[in-house]
């Protein structure tokens, strides 16, 4: 069976979502066991760092577009067709967000390829590929044997580990030509960013979270600045929210948000599981609680056996003589 | 006694379009309208439509309204209302569910915390989504061996299911050691699956995901298959539960006892171990599984006594009466789900109870319990005065010595 993979990177506005590094781990795995050939095709401009970001991949294969023909699901077509063309993919790997959802569609038409959408996990087995799909809502799981190839896969995010897909490498660059579109019945003229609500805290890179170590209400005021000067949001462990000191978008865990942020500081916070398993995939865990037992320490990269009342405001001062000598 | 196709199909395979071709089915015929079920129902005040009114709709051909509204969703098979009904209805057995799945299937979206569990509990057999490959790990920091019958497979007396929380939870770990410790105190011959133990199916069917409960059934039969063993010991009721009246619809025909029950049995040989006393007041709150469903009141109350010093003293609702702690029938993942609607946590609302005792010790006997109580005593900011803990381990606290 054809086992060549082709995974399409998603670029929206600026920045590459974190499924396509999930779709990356997976697809290393699957080279792993049956040789897999791995191709990424990126929407360009494509920096050094985001080429090298794609180690998992043989090739990154580069686009340019104008601005006609991106982000349109017409333009992107055309690459992946192009794409298809030059590495003969037996598995077209897609992120399931609204725009290549439609690039999938589009392309298992004009191919005859099948598609599976909504798919939460896939494997390469004897009888093809098996993929498990979520349907209606999520309340039921579908699993399908796809016994042609090419097999074109629609993943959503968090199916993967993100770590596994984010090796630095030297994949070899191809450019491919850019889409001709002469009759575009699509065009993108505006971004319309969501109404502002509360912050949306799965794309802070920095959130300092504060547990019931916290003491009172009054006290998250100080953290509240020092996120501010940190760039970042405050969040919060379930009793905080509980005894109204947060609103209930604010809480990290299990019954609330899962989040990676690149660093999160845990202010007085145990280390309850279901409060771990909201954040144990961040990049960088820093954890200050008196009690030096305390479990949020086993998750912790950096810990501060310290009452959290006087390391925050011994931090922002820190952070003061930093702005000053700078 | 193996069940027949036919039973099978009488409860397994009831729907609501069939519900009177069986007698208990047609049983719902009988209700007087008293409304015991809805008084008593501990979410009762957040349902438009309560047992009382399903069942007058159900007559009146309106259930279509039940199932669009989502007050079925806020069941937590807490057997309150079957266990009080006059007419002896089995609502939570076998009305409510039904209405239950039905309800889920219309909500526009699953909640996001349940559908997680569902399928973590599918993708690799336990509702944390932890590799199956370490559901063994705790006995490596047991205080006493456990046997592994894929290591030992020589025959025991017991095969112990230890469940998903006692087997990855921490706390849960906590227990399941002190469990281990226990069976030795008696000199109980027992053996566990380890690895190859997987979630029993009870959540998923109480989470009404009838399918999902039926493969892990079918599974869990195959493996006992392999082993020879004269009874299972249980220590999560919800376990419990699906060993008692959902296997045996499947050709299941062990005895099943719940761990707690076991170790009451042998009370004789355990109790002139217990020489370190413990000075404190507990009070005991009943799970639903083990109490109403299972009439398991006295058991844990003749092992609390057991302990020299400890005294007992009991809640305001206790034994038939005692309030749920909202874990069961998929609560245990719905908690973000009723608090945007403004529902108040059971936990909360029964620990508030247990600090009313005036006790230090809130003794359980249910692995949910633990995690809920002890966010509960937090939430009300009374952690420096009541500790939660398990009966097992307050029994291996008494046998002193570790
Ligand atoms: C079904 C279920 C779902 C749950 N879901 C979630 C969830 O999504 N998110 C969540 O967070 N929890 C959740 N919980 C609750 C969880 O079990 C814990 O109760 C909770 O996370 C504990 O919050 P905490 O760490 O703030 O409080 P505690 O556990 O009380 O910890 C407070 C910590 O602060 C330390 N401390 C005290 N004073 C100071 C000080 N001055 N400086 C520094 N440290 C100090 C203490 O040593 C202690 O470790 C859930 C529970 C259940 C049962
Ligand atoms: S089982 Fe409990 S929660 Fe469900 S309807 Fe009956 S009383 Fe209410
Ligand atoms: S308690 Fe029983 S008899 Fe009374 S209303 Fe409810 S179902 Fe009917």
């Amino acid at each position: 069976m054809n086992t060549n993979i082709l995974v399409y990177a998603e670029r929206l506005r600026s920045g590459i979502p974190g499924i396509v590094y999930e779709l990356l781990g997976k697809a290393r795995a699957l080279a792993e066991a049956h040789g897999s050939d791995i191709s990424v095709l990126l929407p360009g401009p494509a920096t050094e760092e985001e080429v090298a970001s794609f180690g998992a991949a043989h090739r990154v294969l580069i686009v340019e577009h104008d601005a006609a023909t991106s982000p349109t699901p017409e333009g992107m077509l055309q690459s992946v067709h192009d794409a298809a063309a030059l590495t003969q993919p037996g598995l077209l790997l897609m992120p399931a967000t609204t725009l290549a959802s439609d690039v999938a569609a589009l392309f298992a038409a004009d191919t005859g390829a099948r598609l599976v959408t909504n798919c939460i996990d896939f494997d390469i087995t004897h009888d093809g590929i098996t993929a498990c799909s979520r349907q209606y809502g999520g309340k039921i799981l579908v699993d399908v044997l796809v016994d042609s190839t090419p097999a074109v896969l629609c993943v959503l995010a968090g199916a993967f580990q993100e770590q596994e897909g984010c090796v630095t490498g030297t994949p070899s660059p191809v450019k491919l030509p850019s889409p001709v579109l002469p009759d575009q019945r699509m065009r993108a003229t505006r971004f319309i960013p969501p109404a502002p609500g509360d912050v949306d805290l799965a794309q802070m890179p920095v959130l300092l979270s504060v547990g019931r170590g916290i003491q009172n209400k009054e006290n998250i005021g100080i953290v509240e600045e020092l996120a501010s000067k940190l760039n970042g949001a405050v969040c919060a462990s379930r009793p905080v929210i509980d005894q109204g000191w947060l609103p209930l978008t604010r809480q990290i865990g299990r019954s609330g948000l899962m989040v990676k942020p690149r660093v999160y500081m845990a202010f007085g916070i145990s280390g309850a599981p279901e409060h771990v398993e909201g954040m144990k995939d961040a990049g960088l865990i820093i954890a200050i609680n008196t009690d030096r037992t305390a479990p949020i320490f086993n998750v912790a990269h950096y810990g501060v056996a310290a009452d959290a009342l006087d390391v925050v405001p011994a931090l922002l001062e820190a952070l003061e003589n930093v702005v000053q000598h700078t | 006694m193996l069940a027949t196709e036919h039973a099978v199909e009488q409860i397994w395979g009831v729907t609501l379009d069939r519900l009177y071709d069986s007698e208990e089915g047609r049983r719902i015929l009988s209700c007087i309208q008293c409304g015991t079920c809805a008084g008593t129902c501990p979410h009762g005040e957040y349902m438009e439509y309560p047992a009382r009114r399903i069942i007058t709709m159900l007559k009146a051909g309106l259930i279509e309204d039940v199932f669009n509204s989502d007050s079925l969703v806020k069941c937590v098979n807490c057997y309150a209302c079957q266990t009080k009904c006059p007419r002896n209805i089995r609502l939570t057995e076998i009305l409510l569910p039904l209405v239950k799945e039905q309800s889920i299937l219309r909500l526009a979206q699953m909640p996001a915390e349940l559908q997680k569990a569902v399928e973590n509990t599918y993708r690799y057999g336990n509702p944390m989504g932890e590799s199956g490959r370490k559901r063994a790990q705790w006995t490596r920091t047991s205080p006493v061996p456990v046997r592994i019958f894929s290591e030992d497979p020589r025959p025991a007396d017991a095969l112990w299911f230890v469940e998903s929380d006692l087997s990855f939870h921490p706390r849960g770990q906590d227990i399941a050691r002190a469990t281990a410790r226990v069976f030795h105190a008696i000199g109980a011959d027992v053996a566990i699956l380890g690895n190859e133990e997987r979630a029993a199916g009870d959540c998923g069917r109480l989470s009404w995901e009838p399918g999902l409960s039926e493969a892990l059934i079918d599974y869990t039969m195959s493996i006992l298959q392999k082993y020879r063993f004269n009874r299972i010991i249980v220590s999560d009721p919800h376990a419990l539960d699906a060993f008692k009246y959902r296997y045996p619809m499947f050709g299941f025909d062990y005895p099943v006892e719940s761990v707690l029950g076991f170790v009451a049995a042998r009370l004789d040989v355990l109790a002139p171990q217990l020489t370190s006393p413990i000075h404190k007041t507990a009070t005991y709150h009943d799970s639903c599984c083990l109490g109403r469903h299972n009439a398991l009141f006295d058991e844990p109350r003749a092992l609390l006594k057991a302990i020299p010093g400890l005294s007992l003293v009991e809640m305001a609702h206790n034994r038939e009466n005692a309030v749920c702690c909202g874990g069961g029938g998929g609560g245990m993942w719905l908690d973000t789900y009723y608090k945007a609607r403004n529902m108040e946590r059971l936990s909360d609302r029964r620990i508030r109870e247990a600090i009313a005792t005036g006790a230090d010790v809130l003794a359980i006997a249910c692995p949910y319990e633990v995690s809920r109580f002890e966010d509960a005593v937090k939430v009300a900011g009374m952690d420096q005065r009541m500790e939660v803990r398990d009966i097992m381990e307050l029994l291996v606290e008494s046998l002193g010595g570790q």
